[in-house]
C-alpha cells in the first residue's frame, strides 16, 4: 500500500550505538552486525566546540510536532586515547527496512548533520542481510553512489600546523539526499542504512598545549512508499 | 498524479532570498508574497562563529546530493545591528498544488506529504517556526489549522525574550549551539470538489542580539540555516 512520508529513525552520536573500526569500511560492518567495539562518550573537551542540537523545547513535555522530539541531543564521541594525528573511524546503522512483495517500493531521504574536530570523511551506504550478516550493497542506489563525503584534509593532519581562525572544525557540514531500495518482485529483502565517519585529529601548532577530538552528528531519515 | 519521493527544495540563508518583517506574521506574509523588504548579508563577523556549510566536495555533479549544485548558506542579518535587538526573518518555498479527480461516484484526491530538516545558527537566540501558507485570492495567507507535524510550534533556542542573557552567559554560548530540527508533514487536499490548492512552506525566525557584557569589544550578530524539504505525492480516496 502506498503510504505518506513517514519518520524512519533518527541516529545520533553517543557510545550505545556507534561502532568503531580499523577503518571506516570494518567500522560500517561492525555498524551494521552489531559486532567489534563501541566508542566513547567524551565531554565537551573545547569549550569553543560548536554544538549540534535539538531546540530547546523540541521536547514531548512542551508539545514539539517532531517524530524524534523524545530523543536525546547527541553526546561527542571520540576513540579514546585521544593523540595528535590520529586516524579513527566510526559507524551506526539504522534500523531494518523491509520490503515485501505486497509493498515493493520504498524512497529513503537521509538528512546528515556532523561536527568533527578537526577532518572527517563521512559516507551513507545500504546493507542487506545476505545469510546472516548484513554486507554493504555491492551496486549503491542511485543518490548514495558509493560516495565518500570530504570535510578538510582528513588524509592530512599536518593542516593543523598551518590552520588559523576560523578553524575546520568549526564548520559543521549539512548534507541530504535520497534513493530508492532495490526491490525483488515476490521477494522479502532486509537492508540497514549505514552511516560510516572517519575523523582526524589534526597535529597541533606548537602553540597549542592541547589538542581535543571529537565527533558529533544527527542524522534524520524518513521512508516513502509510493 | 503520484509521484515517489522527490527532493523539493533547499533553502538557505542569503541576502537574495529572505524577507525580513516588523515581527514573525509580518516577515512570513512578505516571505510568502515575495514582496517587502529583504534581509542583508553579512560577513562572519566574528571569527568565532560556527559555519553551516556542505561538505567540501558535495559538489555538481559529482555528489550524488540532489542539492550538490547549491552554494553554501550566508551569514545574514537586517542592519544596522545594535544591542538587545530583535529581528524577525522569512523564507518561502517554491509553491506545490494538490487537486483532485472526480470519476463518478468517486473523488480521488492528490495527499502532498514533505519531510523538512532545519539546521540553525543564531548569534545569539532564536525562534523558529515552519507555517503552511495557501494562496486564497491574489495572495498567500496562513493555513487557519496548520497540518499535524507543523503544529504552529515556536521553536525556542537560547532566551530570545530575555536579551539581558548576554550579560552573565559565559563560554560555551548559545551561539555556538547549531540547532537541527525535522518533522514531516501532509498538505491539507483538495476537497471537497478538487479545485486545485496551491501551498508554499515558510520558515520563519526571531533572532534576538543578547546585551554584550562591558568588556566584550563589538557584539556581532547574525543569523544562518540551510533547510532542505522532500515531497511525495500519492492519492487517496474521498
Amino acid at each position: 500500500m502506498i503510504v505518506p512520508i513517514t519518520p524512519f529513525d533518527r541516529l545520533v552520536s553517543n557510545s550505545s550505538i556507534i561502532s568503531v573500526g580499523i577503518d571506516r569500511d570494518a567500522a560500517a560492518m561492525n555498524a551494521a552486525n552489531t559486532t567489534g567495539g563501541v566508542t566513547n562518550d567524551i565531554t565537551r573537551l573545547s569549550l569553543k566546540w560548536p554544538s549540534v542540537r535539538k531546540y530547546d523545547n523540541d521536547k514531548l513535555a512542551f508539545g514539539s510536532p517532531s517524530p524524534f522530539a523524545s530523543i536525546s541531543n547527541p553526546e561527542y564521541v571520540w576513540s579514546t586515547p585521544i593523540s595528535n594525528g590520529q586516524f579513527t573511524s566510526y559507524a551506526v546503522a539504522s534500523k531494518i527496512v523491509t520490503t515485501s512483495p505486497e509493498d515493493p517500493r520504498i524512497s529513503m531521504n537521509v538528512n546528515l548533520v556532523a561536527f568533527a574536530d578537526n577532518a572527517m570523511t563521512a559516507q551513507i551506504s545500504l546493507f542487506e542481510e545476505t545469510g546472516s550478516m548484513y554486507t554493504k550493497v555491492a551496486v549503491q542506489p542511485t543518490g548514495l553512489d558509493n560516495f565518500i563525503l570530504i570535510a578538510g584534509t582528513p588524509n592530512d593532519p599536518t593542516t593543523g600546523l598551518t590552520e588559523g581562525l576560523p578553524y575546520n572544525w568549526q564548520d559543521v557540514r549539512v548534507y541530504s539526499t535520497f534513493f530508492q531500495v532495490p526491490v525483488t518482485p515476490a521477494v522479502t529483502r532486509n537492508f540497514k542504512i549505514v552511516i560510516s565517519f572517519g575523523a582526524t585529529n589534526y597535529l597541533p601548532s606548537n602553540l597549542i598545549e592541547e589538542n581535543p577530538a571529537g565527533l558529533q552528528f544527527i542524522a534524520d531519515i524518513y521512508a516513502g512508499r509510493v | 498524479m503520484l509521484h515517489p519521493m522527490a527532493p523539493f527544495q533547499r533553502l538557505i540563508s542569503n541576502g537574495g532570498t529572505v524577507f525580513v518583517g516588523v515581527d514573525r506574521e509580518e516577515a512570513e506574509i512578505y516571505a510568502a508574497n515575495g514582496t517587502g523588504g529583504m534581509a542583508s548579508a553579512v560577513t562572519m563577523l566574528s571569527l568565532d562563529w560556527p559555519a553551516l556549510k556542505k561538505y567540501d566536495n558535495d559538489l555538481s555533479p559529482a555528489s550524488p546530493s540532489p542539492f550538490s549544485g547549491d552554494a553554501n548558506p550566508e551569514y545574514i542579518w537586517q542592519p544596522p545591528i545594535s544591542d538587545g535587538q530583535t529581528r524577525a526573518f522569512a523564507i518561502a518555498s517554491n509553491s506545490f498544488t494538490v487537486t483532485g479527480l472526480f470519476i463518478p461516484p468517486i473523488t480521488t484526491f492528490e495527499r502532498a506529504t514533505f519531510s523538512v530538516c532545519l539546521s540553525a545558527f543564531s548569534d545569539n537566540a532564536m525562534t523558529a517556526k515552519i507555517t503552511l501558507y495557501e494562496q486564497v485570492g491574489g495572495s498567500y495567507v496562513k493555513v487557519p489549522a496548520q497540518p499535524a507535524g507543523l503544529g504552529d510550534f515556536i521553536l525556542v533556542a537560547g532566551t530570545p525574550n530575555t536579551s539581558s542573557t548576554g550579560l552573565t552567559e559565559t563560554i560555551p554560548y548559545n551561539w555556538q549551539d547549531i540547532r537541527v530540527y525535522s518533522t514531516s508533514f501532509t498538505a491539507p487536499l483538495a476537497v471537497p470538489t478538487g479545485a486545485p490548492r496551491t501551498f508554499k512552506v515558510v520558515i520563519s525566525f526571531m533572532a534576538t542580539n543578547y546585551l554584550p557584557i562591558a568588556p566584550v569589544p563589538g557584539n556581532p550578530a547574525g543569523l544562518q540555516f540551510i533547510a532542505d524539504l522532500y515531497q511525495e505525492v500519492d492519492e487517496v480516496i474521498g
